[in-house]
């Protein structure tokens, strides 16, 4: 009998079939008992549908079943899989558009800044709520969270339960291809440290096959021109789609899609480990209307219609997955199924994660939620390294980690005036004046009063 | 024998004729023996001959000298005052105009932000140099620093030297005297618990003639304007302040204290702290008060000093010192400094109170020890002592602990003279940070050459 993996949200177009993929090309798991939990029903079935036909392609015992009721969901699990969105779309739409009004564009809106906080306030009492329930139904089960803003919601359900909760996200994984790309290696054979909070990591050191990869990069930076349109090798394994999708990305390219990273890597000698979009709003510096809103910068805003275009897009990849006879062996990059193998079979494997911190990050509080590298292995989760920031940096952190505190002290008090309060500590939200702070954040908490009992 | 206090920067307009009048209306010094050193010579002997009318129209025993030679001028010294300013309005109208260009309006610009950063780049390696020389030649002396910016001056000489060192402004004494205006008693009556940084001292609690309820009062006052309205003020508000009259009632009432301070009773309604300097200062702690979206503060009654503020002043204090010149008697009125105050307690031996600049000692929970903060302290014939330990509650104590970051660095880059960390400076000042990252660069790279013949430590 395998474990109980329950995921809420689990009519996720999104995240479901991937993680699912990885799930049944896990040996550990080929035996798991699925539970897809979701408020909406509709999506569930197609969903369990396409889990039991891969479940079947590979010939496994991996069951599956759906629930509407959380509380039968969570009833016994071993590991809860959080991918939750509090409002869809409908209310991010707001988390943009109020800002803009007041002159705050956001770049992505899902971690820090206004959207950040205010799409922190709708998701915190879900994700307590179901802790809570886990305390009852499953309390010796961990959480594993992928929803955003990921470091403040971690951190609600550390701070108020007793739950074990690591927050798992693919920024790192990203950075990670980057750099075996730009510097002809296999993702495999980086070895780095790396320190910060979720979406703001930063790597602190990187050696390539024995080399200093941060040497190498400079290197690449200083002479641009140098690379001429050399294309970058796909290594052989990541299969024939890898190399069409990548096929003709010159280095170039990679450099120019990572100019603020580098701009901050050439300042302060580590690298960041998120992608641009994400920097800039912990950075507001970058997103200005002076830079065309980090135009110059080479950012793009991602808007609500991207992220329609996107959902419609899951849609589709999954019909067209249901449709296929083979089921994909590539690893998603997400570290749900690795993870819970390596908990499993006491394989000790080294993942970028957010845990509270107990000496990770001594730069930051104790207790508040980093992300650094931890090592998975049959005694769960424990960090891997202790980092420390160049002085500017860690202020930096210092304050942002400030901001995150308040966001969650407003979410769990459910103050407006706390609220207030982490808009005007937050770098990005209190960038502009202060009445229209205030005001910004009045018309944000009515427009979603909705998804905000705690302030009704 | 009195006490030797020499005063570097002796032939400022500003101080010396200040800091004369008190001291001859102070039993305790009185027969106090005063060098004064400046750069400006003229300026030098036109004060000594000031201090010496002061002396012979009250018949006091008080002693003036001038010496050109610093070092000489300290050699014997009990206290040096430190008054200067490096570059005078040639390199202050730098740290105002040139961040205006880039679309950062600083009221005075003498604290934090681009000014108070390149302010302390040119004055603590002259601080620096008076404090050696204060340990080579008077080991035993106070330093009693009242130039600005004083938390990063003060920091400077702390973190480099053994020298006992003190700051003093006289801020916090206009907060007393607006809530004496609020709470109808005497500035004397206004005790309060402060912990902050000069020109950010932030009040946690008050106490108001010997009653603890300050707070409590002050928050019945600002939530009855009614009340406020007509309730009288014991004193008109002098001309120069500035206010607005905003009550209908034909006297100056409480609300017209409230409204012509208004970030400070903002700050104090929302987050229980209340700042003890002007809103001038304050905003430059908390700059999302002065906004190009708000038209740099107006609705809020930000006073911008700018450059024209500061001539004024500097023209008023010639004025000042021109009456004191042709009077017949010698002012009793005390100037609201506080330095004969603090040499009152440590000469005269009786137990003095008053806002002081001195290193953390655990007194601001908030802040790294040795840390410059602004708190109450005890002066008496054994020194000088921070009196309390006091923590500041919510989002007023990080912006506290960021402003103080910046502070550090600040005095690290003046000491070092590396451009980066004045860079890292700027990037981490909240006034700064209000500029895109490459605008920073560029206003920082500017501010640098338009006053680099004032920063010798900085040459390539």
């Amino acid at each position: 009998m395998g474990p109980r993996i329950v995921i809420v949200g689990g009519g996720s177009y999104q995240w479901v079939p991937k993680l699912l993929v990885d799930v049944v090309n896990t040996p550990s798991l080929a035996e798991a008992e699925i539970v897809l939990h979701d408020i909406d029903p509709v999506p569930l079935e197609p969903v369990a549908d396409f889990v039991r036909h891969i479940a079947g392609l590979k010939g496994i015992g991996l069951t599956v079943s759906t629930t509407t009721d959380r509380q039968v969901a969570l009833a016994g699990a071993d590991y809860v899989v959080v991918t939750i969105s509090t409002g869809g779309f409908e209310s991010m739409r707001h988390d943009l558009e109020i800002p803009e009004k007041h002159g705050i564009k956001q770049s992505v809106g899902d971690s820090v800044g206004p959207g950040g906080i205010m799409r922190a306030l709708r998701n915190i009492p879900v994700l307590v709520g179901i802790a809570r329930d886990m305390e009852t139904l499953c309390p010796d089960a961990w959480m594993l969270n992928i929803t955003n803003p990921m470091t403040t919601l971690c951190r609600s359900v550390t701070h108020e339960t007793s739950i074990r909760t690591v927050g798992l996200c693919h920024e790192i994984g990203g950075a990670q291809f980057a750099l075996a790309l730009l510097l002809d290696a296999n993702f495999l054979d980086l070895e780095f440290e790396l320190v910060g909070v979720n979406h703001l990591p930063f790597f602190t050191s990187l050696r390539v096959n024995g080399d200093d990869g941060f040497e190498r990069l400079r290197a690449l930076i200083a002479d641009p021109d140098g690379l001429g349109d050399a294309p970058v090798k796909i290594p052989a394994a990541l299969g024939e789609a890898a190399a069409a999708f990548a096929g003709g990305i010159r280095k170039r390219d990679i450099l120019e899609q990572h100019r603020v990273k580098l701009a901050l890597f050439e300042r302060y000698g580590v690298l960041p480990g998120a992608g641009d979009r994400h920097l800039v709003e912990f950075f507001p510096g970058f997103l200005t209307a002076e830079s065309g809103w980090g135009k110059r910068w080479g950012v793009a805003l991602t808007t609500i219609a991207d992220r329609e275009g996107d959902a419609g897009a899951y849609k589709a990849e999954l019909a067209k997955m249901r449709a296929s006879n083979e089921v994909s062996t590539m690893p998603s990059g997400e570290m749900v199924a690795p993870m819970i193998d390596s908990f499993l079979r006491d394989k000790p494997r080294a993942f970028p994660l957010n845990l509270p911190n107990t000496g990770q990050a001594p730069d930051l509080p104790a207790d508040v939620v980093v992300e650094a590298m931890c090592i998975a292995d049959g005694n769960g989760l424990r960090p891997r390294d202790e980092v420390r920031l160049p002085a500017p940096l860690a202020e930096w952190l210092r304050r942002i980690s400030a901001a995150q505190e308040a966001t969650v002290a407003a979410a769990l008090s459910g103050d407006r005036a706390k609220v207030v309060d982490a808009m005007l500590l937050d770098p990005l939200a209190g960038r502009i004046d202060f009445d229209h702070v205030e005001q910004m954040t009045d018309e944000m908490l009515a427009a979603t009063a909705q998804w905000l009992p705690q302030f009704a | 024998m009195g006490a030797n206090i020499t005063i570097v920067g002796g032939g400022s307009y500003h101080w010396a004729p200040r800091l004369l009048a008190d001291f001859a209306n102070t039993p305790s010094l009185t027969d106090a023996h005063v060098v004064l050193h400046d750069l400006d010579d003229e300026r030098m002997h036109r004060m000594q001959e000031l201090g010496e009318q002061i002396a012979s129209r009250r018949g006091i025993a008080l002693k003036v000298e001038s010496q050109g030679d610093r070092r000489r001028a300290l050699e014997g010294a009990d206290f040096v005052v430190t008054a200067f300013s490096v570059g005078g309005f040639d390199s202050m109208q730098h740290d105002i105009e040139i961040p205006q260009r880039f679309g950062i309006r600083q009221p005075i610009g003498d604290s934090v932000g681009p000014g108070g950063i390149m302010r302390a780049l040119r004055s603590v390696p002259v601080l620096l140099d008076i404090a050696r020389d204060v340990d080579a030649v008077a080991p035993d002396a106070w330093l009693i620093n009242v130039t600005n910016p004083l938390t990063a001056l003060c920091r400077s000489v702390t973190r480099e030297t053994n020298v006992k060192t003190v700051g003093l402004c006289n801020e916090w004494v206009g907060c007393s005297w607006i809530l004496s205006l609020l709470f109808d008693s005497g500035m004397a009556d206004i005790d309060p618990i402060l912990g902050g940084v000069n020109h950010y001292p932030l009040a946690t609690s008050l106490r108001v003639a010997g009653e603890d309820d300050g707070f409590v009062r002050l928050h019945a006052l600002l939530n009855d304007p009614e009340r406020a309205a007509v309730e009288p003020i014991w004193m008109d508000p002098p001309e120069r302040a500035g206010w607005v009259k905003v009550s209908p009632a034909e006297h100056w009432t409480k609300l017209d204290v409230i409204e012509n301070n208004r970030v400070r009773f903002e700050l104090f309604r929302r987050f229980g702290v209340l700042v003890g300097s002007g809103d001038h200062h304050s905003v430059e702690f908390m700059p999302s008060f002065v906004h190009t979206d708000n038209d740099y503060g107006s609705g809020w009654r930000v006073h911008h000093y700018g450059m024209p503020g500061h001539r004024r002043d500097a023209e008023d204090d010639v004025a000042f010192y021109e009456e004191m010149r042709d009077a017949s008697d010698v002012t009793r009125m005390p100037s609201g400094e506080l330095v004969a105050l603090l040499l009152d307690g440590m000469v005269g031996g009786k137990e003095q109170q008053l806002p002081v600049n001195l290193p953390n000692e655990g007194n601001v929970t908030n802040l790294d020890d040795g840390a410059v903060v602004e708190i109450m302290g005890v002066a008496d014939a054994s020194g000088v002592r921070g009196r309390d330990k006091t923590t500041v509650p919510g989002i007023m104590g990080e912006f506290l602990r960021r402003i103080n970051v910046v502070q550090e660095w600040t005095v690290e880059a003046a000491i070092a003279g590396d451009r980066e960390l004045v860079l890292e400076a700027m990037l981490a000042d909240p006034i700064a940070a209000q500029l895109p990252y490459e605008k920073i660069i560029a206003m920082t790279d500017e501010m640098l050459a338009a006053t680099a013949r004032w920063l010798p430590e900085f040459d390539a």
